[in-house]
């Protein structure tokens, strides 16, 4: 097994081939890199992010430079802190504002290299959006096509009534 | 890339951050995302969220085949309950109504006080004073559900309470006081208290007291911790919380300790307030070696300070064994006999017996608690005469002692402490003359006697035979009807203690002996009630809506209320109604006008006395006499 130190940089290859070098610390705030690193040892060749192009690798790089003072959340560590609010940090908002697309992405690539503050973020951020609106609204916010019919729309509306008087 | 297309599984991401609508509005806007909403997994974590303070104890099944069930069910728990949590800390008159409903959901319940009040923070600066009361409010709940996590937020919150340089507002303080008061009359619950709580929260309280002195200096805060440990239900709570009280000397902390008594015992304030008005009214305590702690409302007279070693004087009730032969003891007689002689003691409203010292009243009590443990029936005719001379010669008061001794370390020891504290404060402390008035009432205990023979309290299998009297508000309330004023209403007839009334479907006529007080709502169903002396033997508790006045045309026989001598002193022509013992009088002739329809009552004969009838008493060395021979013998 490699000590972390041995190896200051790691490359990281989009799957539109492009190889980008970044701070093996950086690096390990995604959990996948991470183990990988750990079971690997030393990887000199550029390891490949099959799933994110370029410009969304380089935002999560960004997103994990930013935040990799921060503490690593203990795994089994209460979540009720996590999942009651949902603030967002000024830094982390003004990154999220992106347009939709690159926000999905960038969720899915969170996801994928299992980032879960990052995945939270994003997640954090949709909810936002949803918030306080009608299936109308989320529809014509998502661009969400309406595949149901009148009555099933109906019963759907009837069977969800419980939830509305909050 | 569309949100359409994300995977399930960020969609369940994004779901934990919304809101049951928010989320059922993302569900509902296409056949892809609607997969989520019967996603059981998803709603399973959702209802997992209830619990995740006490995941151990948590009532949340392990499995279920619909998580959605499961959710909404716990969420309907949390919608009534949040309710209730909003409303109690407004809606004083009605506070118990919501404890009680609160109390009923059970321990679920309890979970999500658990959630409310470990989430929030009682220091926050946005916090106001309700959402504070909400958050004591909340504790003294889960106290009172017996939820293991009372004890770990008693002493989270006592730091704060103790907390000499930000002390919590006293009005806020005192609103904790006031609910943890509120929670008292329902300790007894025994499922909801296992032992072993009890005694955690109790040793918890002590604890706090012990390793905060601040609370000490704080007297409220203490008496909230107090009261708490008395919530409970450990007995070893009560000497301290007596103790406690008695070392408030201030008239403040005097009317604290005024309120909190009242509240202890699940009264009123106001009904109490009247009580402690009638001189000589005792409370007693159950305290520490069998002793009784009796406390002398009329002393803690708000007016005049008084040194607080009168609060309390020990009284010592020896314990005596239990006398087997006594268990045959003539029941009926005996108490036919008390019943006779006790109405003879009727002290005058304004003033008490010349020879009303403790030593005499503590006797009272004693005949009275003895009476009562006879539960004698005052609705059967007939009674009154047949045994009295028999009941004479078979008393002894010597054994009436040793019995009533041995009742009350009998109620101490086997039944729960609600119990006994409700049987002394009901029928011991209301005072002589209070006591007359609820004489109507009797029947009532009647029954819950028969309970507590039957070792079932609480328990609905034996029928209660007036289950309408048995509430236990009404009973209370005929209790400090002395003093509760006559009569209420606005809209309605407004009836006085003494009037005669017609009750149109049993075409009878009613004597009015009690009004129960309003509760405060004027609606159809609810108070004043008032309860009636029939023309035989029998107590009604009726109805404002089912009563008239008496018709004028009408001829009323007063002699036809054979027991209208207890209540009442005399009849008068003119107002065509009793008059009450307790109405002052400047014609004081009605004294001298002898032998009264009680006694043609009591020799089966009617006596009368030409137009005016008139009740009169026992003569003063009657009484006196009657008072010797109360002295119990020293002599085995």
């Amino acid at each position: 097994m490699a000590t972390p130190s041995t190896q200051a940089t790691v490359k990281l290859q989009s799957n539109d081939n492009v190889v980008i070098e970044v701070e093996r610390a950086i690096a390990e705030r995604s959990v996948l890199i991470k183990n990988m690193l750990e079971d690997c040892g030393e990887v000199t060749d550029a390891i490949p992010i099959s799933n994110v192009n370029e410009s969304i690798l380089r935002k999560v790089i960004e997103w994990c430079e930013h935040h990799k003072n921060d503490p690593v959340a203990a795994e089994n560590e209460n979540d009720d802190s996590r999942k009651k609010t949902t603030d967002i940090d000024e830094w982390d908002q003004k990154f999220m504002n992106v347009d939709q697309e690159m926000l999905f992405e960038i969720i899915l690539a969170a996801n994928f290299l299992d980032i879960k503050p990052l995945l939270d973020t994003g997640c954090k951020t949709v909810a936002n959006m949803i918030k306080g609106k009608s299936p109308e609204e989320i529809r014509k916010l998502f661009n969400i096509q309406n595949d149901f019919t009148p009555e099933e729309e109906e019963q759907i509306r009837r069977e969800n009534e419980w939830a509305e008087d909050r | 890339m569309s949100f359409a297309k994300l995977p399930r599984e960020i969609i369940g991401c994004i779901a934990e951050y919304l809101s049951d609508a928010d989320f059922l509005s993302l569900t509902s806007c296409s056949r892809h995302l609607h997969l989520s909403a019967t996603d059981n997994y998803l709603w399973r974590h959702r209802a997992q969220q209830y619990q995740q303070w006490d995941p151990r104890r948590g009532s949340i099944p392990r499995n279920a085949k619909n998580w959605l069930d499961v959710y909404q069910s716990r969420r309907k728990l949390e919608k009534h309950t949040k309710a209730i949590l909003d409303t109690v800390i407004y809606d004083v008159p009605w506070r118990h109504k919501h404890i009680f409903k609160l109390l009923k959901l059970g321990p679920e319940a309890g979970e999500y006080l658990e959630q409310f009040v470990m989430g929030a923070d009682i220091r926050e600066n946005s916090a106001t004073n309700d959402d504070l009361a909400r958050l004591l409010f909340a504790g003294c709940a889960l106290t009172a559900l017996g939820r293991q996590n009372a004890i770990r937020y008693w002493k989270s919150i006592a730091p704060v309470m103790a907390n000499e340089n930000d002390p919590l507002p006293v009005e806020i303080l005192e609103k904790a006081l006031d609910f943890s008061q509120c929670f008292y009359p329902y300790s007894h619950v025994k499922t909801v208290h296992p032992t072993s709580y009890r005694k955690q929260l109790y040793d918890a309280s002590r604890l706090l007291l012990g390793e905060y002195p601040n609370i000490k200096a704080y007297p409220i805060a203490e008496q909230v911790v107090c009261i708490l440990s008395a919530i409970s239900g450990y007995s070893r709570a009560y000497p301290a919380f007596a103790r406690t009280l008695s070392r408030y000397t201030t008239r403040r902390e005097k009317y604290i300790l005024f309120i909190s008594l009242a509240h202890s015992l699940g009264l009123d304030v106001q009904s109490f307030h009247d009580w402690a008005t009638i001189p000589g009214t005792l409370l007693f305590i159950p305290g520490e070696n069998g002793r009784y702690i009796s406390i002398d409302l009329t002393s803690i007279e708000l007016e005049k300070a008084t040194p607080p070693t009168t609060f309390f004087s020990d009284l010592t009730i020896t314990r005596a064994l239990p006398d087997t032969s006594t268990t045959q003891f003539k029941r009926t007689s005996g108490r036919l006999w008390l019943i006779t002689f006790l109405s003879s003691l009727t002290p005058t409203n304004s003033q008490a017996p010349e020879s009303a010292s403790l030593d005499d009243y503590l006797k009272y009590a004693q005949i009275w608690a003895l009476f009562i443990f006879y539960g004698y029936d005052a609705t059967t005719p007939g009674n009154m005469n047949v045994h009295r001379r028999e009941a004479m010669t078979v008393i002894d008061f010597h054994r009436l002692a040793r019995w009533i001794n041995f009742h009350s370390t009998f109620y101490e020891l086997e039944f729960n402490r609600k119990v006994w504290f409700d049987f002394v404060h009901d029928h011991l402390a209301a005072g002589i003359d209070a006591f007359l008035y609820n004489l109507g009432t009797l029947t009532v205990f009647d029954t819950a006697l028969y309970e507590i023979e039957g070792r079932s309290w609480l328990s609905k299998e034996i029928p209660k035979p007036r289950s309408n009297l048995l509430n236990r508000n009404i009973w209370m309330g005929s209790a400090g009807l002395n003093a509760c004023g006559n009569g209420y209403d606005q809209n309605r007839i407004r009836y006085q203690i003494g009037d005669v009334v017609y009750r149109e479907r049993y075409r009878q006529y009613y004597a009015i002996v009690g009004i129960q007080p309003d509760s405060g709502v004027n609606t159809e169903d609810q108070g004043p009630f008032y309860i009636t002396l029939s023309q035989g033997y029998d107590f009604h508790l009726l109805k404002p809506t089912s009563i008239s006045p008496c018709p004028h045309h009408q001829n009323i026989d007063p002699h036809d209320f054979p027991l209208a001598g207890v209540f009442f002193k005399r009849w008068d022509k003119e107002q065509r109604r009793f008059i009450p013992l307790s109405e002052p009088e400047d014609d004081e002739d009605w004294k001298g006008k002898m032998m009264t329809r009680r006694l043609s009552s009591q020799y089966g004969r009617r006596v009368s006395h030409g137009e005016d009838v008139a009740f009169v008493p026992f003569e003063k060395n009657d009484m006196v006499a009657g008072m010797e021979g109360l002295r119990f013998r020293n002599d085995t």
